[in-house]
Order: C-alpha cells, then structure tokens, then sequence
C-alpha cells in the first residue's frame, strides 16, 4: 500500500525537477521519503565498501566509492535546496 | 624546530586574528541576540565559513591523519559519512531552524525544544547534556595543540604551555564581542586551514614523491592494507553514527543555522561549507597516507602529523601548525561561546524569567573563564585517543536527535517523553562510554540512540501533547513551502 504511493509521489517529484515546478516538492518528499531517501544513502554508504569493495587495495576501491558518494549527495543537496526553499527572493 | 619560531608565527597570526576581531566589533550593537547571534546579520560566505571552521577541528589534521595513518581507507568512509548526512540534514533542517529561530527569537537550540514541548526544564536538561559532553570535545582541541606543539618542538614548549595559549586566545576572542568576532575570525582561520593544509600536501607530494600521480602509484604498490577497508563494522556504526547527526545534535553548529541575514544566505552557507567539507577531508586523509608511507612505525598514530611536520622545511611546517592552531581555536572559541549562550539563556532566563537583558547577558558573559578552566583541566588530565574521545562527545550529544528531529516532524511529541528519553538515554550511554561496556559488540552510541528514540516515542504516546504543537509543526512547515512556492 506504501511503496505504490511513494512511488508516485518520487515520479510527481521527478516531473516536477525536471520542469522546474517546484510549489509543494517540500511536501511531496515528505517525512517518510527524507526516512527513505537517508536509509538509502546509509545502505549504500555502509554496505558497498564493507562488503563489495573491502579487499580492493587501491584508491578505486572504498576511497574512490565514499568520495563519489559525498560529491552526489552535495550535488543533489544542493539542487534540491535551490529548487525548493532556497530562492533568492 | 625551534621553538622561538614556533612563538614568533603564533603571536604573528594571533595579531591577524586579533585585528579582524577588532574589525567585528566596530559592528556589535546591543543585547543578547547581538552578542550570541550576531545580531542574525551574517552573509552566506561568513556564515559558511564559520560552519566550516567551527565543524572542522584539530580532530582533523591531528585525529584523522592518525586514524589514517593506523588504519587506512575506514577512517575516510568515517568522515565522509559525516559529510554525506550533514549536508542531507542541513537540506531538510537548515530551513526550519532558521525559520523557527526567526519567527520564536530563539538563541541557542535547547530554547527551541523548551518552547517546542512547552517545557522550560526541556531546555535545561538540553543545556547540561550540551555543557557535559562538550567539555571534553573542547578539551580534544586543547590536547591537539598541546601535543603538536610538544612534538613539533621536541618537548621545547611542553604541552600544557600550547594548551594554555590557546584557551587564552579562544576566551578573548569570544569574550571581546560574541558571535560577530567568532565568525570573523573563523572565516579567516577557515581559509588559514585550507591554504596551508593544501600548500603543505603539494609540497609533500612534490618533494617526497614526485608527483601526485606518483604519490598515488606508492601508496597502491606500498600500501595497499590501507586502502583495503580493515574496520569492524560495528566499530565503524559505532563511531560514524553520533556524526550522522552531528548537524543537529552539537549546538555549536545547529547555532549556526540561526545566523544568516536572509534564506539565499543560508542557502550559500550549505554550499560554501559541503565544498570545504569534501577538499578537507580529502587533504586530511592523504596526509595519513603519505605519513604512513614515509614514517611506518608509529608508535601513538596521533603523532603522525606532528613527525610529518618535522620532514619539512621550517616556514612551511610553521605554516601548517598555523592552519591547525586556526582550526583547534575556531572550533574551541565556538564551542565556548555556544555553552555561554546555553548558560544565558536556557539556564539562567528560563530559571529567573524576569531577568533583565543585561545580567542575562553577564552570566553567559561570566562563564566563559569557568568553562575554560575546566577544558584546561580536562586537557591536562589527557584521557584516551583523541578520535575515540572526540566521538563520545558526539555520542553522548546523540540523545537529543529524537527531541529535535520530532520538534518538526512529530506533531505528538511532548516534553515528558524527552526529558526523560535525554535523562534515561544520556545516563545510559554515558555509563557505557566510562565503563566501555559495549552489549552485544556494538557501540554505546548505536544502544543510546536506540533506547532514545524508544523512549521518547513510548513515553510521548502515554502522556498529554503539548498545546501548541500542532500550531508550531505546521506554521514551520507552511512557511518552509512558501519559500519554494515563491520560485514558481
């Protein structure tokens, strides 16, 4: 019952990036997408390196991973911040 | 080194920052808000840059460089974690911080849960929690400089002598004119640490290894245990998680979420400080790969970084200590002023509400030697590994992340459920951290944050709801979809 509604509410999001609409994208990541979005982030970030890449003994292993990581975070951060509640105005 | 050297670039850049908080000031106006909150007048760029200063410690080219040194690639996945949640969390939070200090005039965040769930002893319990754990995370600033200097002089200046510089600096310059000389000198000790740490990196790599090409072939061919992920799990949940939420959860920064002038400067702050955050961590983490490469056999990995100054010529390795003094004292000196401000506001105010503006004021005011006196007391006692110590700190700070991310999420939360989720929890994980009993393998942070969030939901479920809360959640909300409604 969940997963279809937040699954239609990330692809209202989706549409909603990528034609600049932004007037309730705050609402629709909603509480429960941010829990989502981070139990992703933290899956990845804890998963990937100790369990695919922990005996890569080279900077394209975990290193290269984490660092990929942080920079996409920072870049989607960013973007959602800028579309939603950080105008200029 | 010689340890006139090490004086004169001291009190050299102490003049500098001396001037700049001079400078700050010229442009301090009256009252509480003024001196804790710089009257909430600071552009993105300042705002920014004081995040960044006062996030980022000794704990990074001291700490880190030795988690490095010892024990490879985790210790970059700990830090990055840390990068990766602040800036998710500052995305969600930063908005409704700012919006609700704005709207409620609030100055330090414990004000914002007392008034939240309607409960003045939320704010103070919230306030001691703040004050407990963040003495030694101050202390771990005073011990970075204190061994720095010890090592980097060879015992010429001891340690305590390194220590007591600093709590002095740190005191003056939050003392002289709050907020707006923290954040002043903190922007020109944030740009201190990134030139001299990056100036220092290419030289090493330059020097010692020809290229930083051939740097990264070395530490491949001669190093690879380090770049294979050597951590327990459980230890690295253990110590990663207080950091996830640190953005919340250390006042010193959630402050900071209070000060910009306008939202695009908030806005700008996130910006300035993820770039700053993501080419630190990286510098901080090669210096403990080219330590371990040219000083194997360390026997305290927290020395990595003072021997690998002693491999440099003196100007440059002058200039190093210079950026890590920068980075111990900004976070020192904001950490110092935040507790005073918890103290004016959620101790004294909340007890003696008819307080007039300027005692309020003078207590804050008066605590900052107090609080100074105990960091250098706790910095001569000199326990544990810094990296282990500074995490503690962070850990025992984790039992107020339920109470602040249900301040704007959870509607049902009250006052009775944190105080005694903050009072149980906090008691709990701090029995864990000083006995080092760890159930089960995992870390006292992982069973704190559990039995804290268990708490606060179960205990909030059976008691009443405060009054306004539905008023409060939804009047940050609304104006938090205004502000991306007025893009459209």
């Amino acid at each position: 019952m969940i997963i279809p509604e937040i699954l239609s509410k990330y692809s209202n999001l989706m549409y909603n990036f990528r034609n600049h609409k932004t007037e309730g994208v705050i609402f629709l990541l909603n509480k429960f997408s941010y829990l989502l979005v981070g139990l992703v982030i933290a899956a990845l970030d804890f998963f990937v390196p100790f369990y695919a890449l922990k005996d890569v003994g080279s900077f394209l292993g975990s290193y290269l991973f984490w660092s990929v990581l942080t920079l996409t975070v920072i870049v989607f951060g960013v973007l959602y911040v800028d579309r939603t509640w950080g105008s200029k105005r | 080194m010689n340890s006139l050297y090490v004086w004169i670039s001291l009190f050299s850049w102490i003049g500098v920052a001396t001037a700049i908080a001079y400078l700050a000031k010229r442009g301090l106006g009256e009252g509480v808000t003024e001196y804790f909150l710089g009257g909430r007048r600071l552009g993105g760029f300042i705002s920014g840059m004081t995040y960044s200063a006062t996030t980022y410690s000794a704990f990074m080219l001291v700490g880190l460089v030795g988690l490095t040194y010892e024990s490879g690639v985790g210790a970059l996945g700990f830090e990055m974690t840390y990068l990766t949640f602040t800036v998710f969390l500052l995305a969600i939070f930063a908005p409704r911080f700012w919006i609700a200090s704005n709207k409620y005039d609030f100055v330090t965040p414990a004000e914002l849960l007392s008034t939240r769930y309607e409960s003045k002893w939320v704010g103070v319990v919230a306030a001691l929690v703040f004050l407990v754990m963040l003495v030694p995370y101050a202390a771990v600033q005073l011990m970075g400089i204190g061994f720095l200097v010890e090592g980097l002089t060879g015992g010429e200046i001891p340690y305590m002598a390194g220590v007591i510089v600093m709590a002095v600096f740190a005191g003056f310059s939050a003392l002289w004119a709050g907020m707006r000389s923290v954040s002043w000198t903190d922007a020109f000790q944030a740009l201190t640490m990134l030139t001299t740490s990056l100036f220092a990196l290419f030289y090493l790599f330059y020097h010692f290894f020809g290229s930083p090409v051939s740097f990264f072939r070395t530490i491949s061919l001669e190093n690879t245990e380090l770049l294979k992920l050597s951590w327990d799990p459980r230890l690295f949940i253990g110590l990663a998680l207080p950091w996830a939420f640190f953005a919340l959860t250390n006042p010193q920064v959630s402050q900071r979420m209070f000060i910009p002038d306008r939202i695009s400067s908030l806005k700008r702050m996130i910006v300035y400080f993820s770039v700053f955050g993501f080419i630190y961590t990286i510098i901080s983490t090669l210096f403990g790969f080219q330590a371990a490469n040219l000083l194997p056999g360390l026997t305290n990995p927290d020395k990595a970084m003072p021997a690998l100054l002693t491999k440099i010529p003196t100007a440059l390795g002058l200039v190093i200590f210079i950026g890590i003094f920068a980075a111990a004292t900004s976070t020192l000196g904001s950490v110092i002023l935040t507790l005073s401000s918890a103290v004016s506001r959620d101790v004294a105010k909340a007890l003696v509400p008819h307080i007039s503006e300027r005692n309020e004021l003078l207590a804050g005011k008066v605590f900052i030697p107090v609080l100074l006196g105990a960091t250098v007391l706790f910095a001569w006692l000199q326990p544990g590994l810094i990296a282990v110590l500074s995490s503690m700190a962070s850990g025992g700070l984790l039992v107020t992340a339920p109470a602040l991310i249900g301040a704007f999420f959870w509607k049902r939360g009250t006052g009775v459920g944190v105080l005694s989720s903050m009072v149980v929890g906090g008691v709990i994980t701090g029995l864990m951290y000083a006995t080092g009993y760890k159930p089960l393998g995992w870390w006292p942070s992982v069973w704190g944050l559990g039995i804290t969030s268990l708490i606060f939901v179960t205990v909030s479920i059976f008691t009443t709801r405060p009054r306004k809360s539905e008023k409060f959640v939804e009047s940050i909300n609304s104006e938090v979809k205004a502000l991306g409604a007025k893009r459209d």
